[in-house]
């Protein structure tokens, strides 16, 4: 098989339709959020949308959350004078139904009993009344507040004609553990394939490996909704640039040598009827050396 | 600060990248502040087959491969407790006693072996026990009561101040075969737990005098809990 072949067949077996089960969970949980948000708040008009990969077109089963913006009107103060009011709020607000993980500008959602929801809240308020550009609040950094447009966001990746490119990196991402965050990773993909996004998907994979291990110090990412006042670089830092630069070397020699499937592995199939607790059963069986982890007292 | 394995022998570096391209694509080898850290995802494979997957990072020793890496899962998955066998600071994974460790992998502590023997073992626990399940071969308790069960299982014996008496006797070479059995059975060593004693001849005296130190330790501390408090 091709290299092409394989990653063309690896990034169809990642896809996430819109009939699967994980994608009804998603808007069975982002219902439930809409609803105890606009139950809090009557009289406020709110926008709810989807943010993130699902609405760029770039979600793979492997690795997807919901981010689920909520936007109040530029003169609403119900949920707060502020915006780090309207972040705490919302945080306490759904604080009385999950146990909510503060980020720098979501909030991450995860069940109470334990078990994460893949589901980031991110409160904001419109900057005026055309219902465009955002303020959101920020917990670290110089800035507390951060002017966006998840829109222009979304557009931008979703029409940048390298989508596929994205997804893969965003598996190659989480099979490397590479702890960079989807947007820089989506506007350095885009960036790498800026002056040339031609050739199947391995040419154009391969162009940005190969971008990303010699010239990472060179690629400048800036957020298309705020390119002179939306500081990106706390998400590339210069560990991560050698993080990034080095894997990609790793991950094109690893390619080179040995080909694409011992890069990514064998596709697996979708569902298995076989339950995974049973299959973990089966992995304990064939232990051969049994060892036994241990624990320091308190 | 003694010289890092991969300054005494650069070729040793070479050679580690080498065997992660070739059996573990997903991890990658990073040299930070002297010390060898590899991190990446880790695929829990049995039988050709993807079981499970876990981020870790991994900082070995500088003495690699004589000694037991340090290993950490970074994807949130394992709560760091005791109880999930966490040492809670640092956070990485009690994956055995040492001492046991050391006779189960005969002092091999590179990193394949590591990775493919108490690393996967225990990860392949942790997904069962997410599941609801048990430890698949039993674990340990916390600490020195721990060390007690495994030597329990090897001499047969769960008095801590013989196994303690014992163990710093081997340390100094003094276990002979026609002592009687730390076991308590009555019979000479020879004609009892013989083959567990020779089995721990082989472990570094250092590694056996570090265990022996602890259970001491222990037997001490338990000993001044226990005496009665003058009253002031």
């Amino acid at each position: 098989m091709s290299g092409n072949k394989y990653l063309t067949d690896l990034l169809a077996s990642q896809k996430l339709d819109e009939r699967s089960s994980e994608w009804a969970e998603l808007d069975k949980e982002a219902a439930d959020i809409e609803r105890i948000i606009r139950k809090a708040y009557p009289n406020s008009r709110v926008m709810f949308t989807h943010g993130g990969s699902r609405a760029k077109g770039t979600i793979i089963r492997e690795d997807y959350d919901l981010d689920e913006v909520c936007y109040f009107e530029n003169e609403d103060t119900a949920p707060g004078q502020t915006l780090e009011e309207i972040y705490e709020n919302i945080a306490d607000l759904l604080a009385e139904h999950y146990k909510v993980r503060r980020k720098r500008s979501a909030l991450r959602l995860s069940k109470k009993e334990g078990g994460d929801l893949r589901v980031d809240v991110v409160p904001g308020r419109y900057v005026d009344a055309t219902g465009t550009d955002v303020f959101i609040h920020q917990n670290e950094g110089s800035n507390e507040r951060l002017k966006t447009n998840i829109e222009l966001h979304i557009g931008h990746v979703r029409d940048s004609g390298c989508t596929d490119v994205i997804m893969l990196a965003k598996l190659w991402r989480t099979r490397n553990a590479i702890p960079i965050k989807t947007f820089p990773l989506e506007l350095l993909v885009i960036e790498a394939l800026a002056e040339d996004n031609d050739g199947d998907l391995e040419d154009r994979w391969r162009r940005v490996l190969t971008t990303f291990a010699d010239d990472i110090d060179t690629l400048y990412v800036e957020d298309p909704a705020n390119r002179t006042g939306n500081d990106l670089s706390h998400a590339l830092t210069d560990r991560l640039r050698t993080q990034l630069s080095k894997v990609a070397q790793n991950t094109l020699d690893a390619a080179d040598e040995h080909g694409w499937e011992h890069v990514f592995g064998k596709i697996e199939a979708r569902d298995t009827a076989i339950p995974r607790v049973q299959i973990l059963r089966s992995a304990a069986a064939g232990i051969a050396v049994p060892t036994k982890p241990w624990g320091k007292k308190k | 600060m003694s010289v890092p394995w991969f300054e005494a022998d650069p070729d040793a570096f070479d050679e580690l990248e080498r065997v992660l391209r070739s059996s573990y694509p997903t991890q990658h080898a990073f040299i930070e502040d002297r010390v060898c850290i590899v991190r990446g995802s880790y695929p829990v494979m049995d039988a050709g087959t993807l079981v499970d997957r876990y981020d870790l990072e991994i900082a070995l020793p500088l003495d690699y491969p004589a000694s037991l890496p340090r290993v950490w899962e970074t994807g949130g998955r394992i709560p760091r407790e005791p109880d999930r066998h966490v040492f809670p600071q640092p956070g990485c994974l009690c994956l055995g006693v040492p001492l046991a460790l050391w006779m189960q992998l005969k002092g091999d502590f590179s990193l394949p072996t590591v990775l493919d023997i108490p690393v996967r073992n225990f990860l392949i626990g942790n997904s069962l026990v997410e599941r609801g399940e048990p430890w698949p071969h039993g674990d340990r308790s916390h600490g020195v009561d721990g060390m007690l069960e495994f030597y329990g299982d090897l001499l047969g014996t769960s008095d801590p101040m013989a196994i303690a008496k014992f163990l710093l006797a081997l340390v100094k070479e003094k276990v002979r075969g026609h002592w009687s059995c730390p076991c308590g059975s009555g019979k000479i060593i020879r004609n009892c737990h013989k083959e567990a004693v020779e089995a721990l001849r082989d472990v570094p005296r250092e590694v056996v005098a570090q265990t022996g130190c602890m259970i001491l330790d222990e037997i001490q501390r338990e000993a001044e809990l226990a005496r009665p408090r003058r009253s002031a």
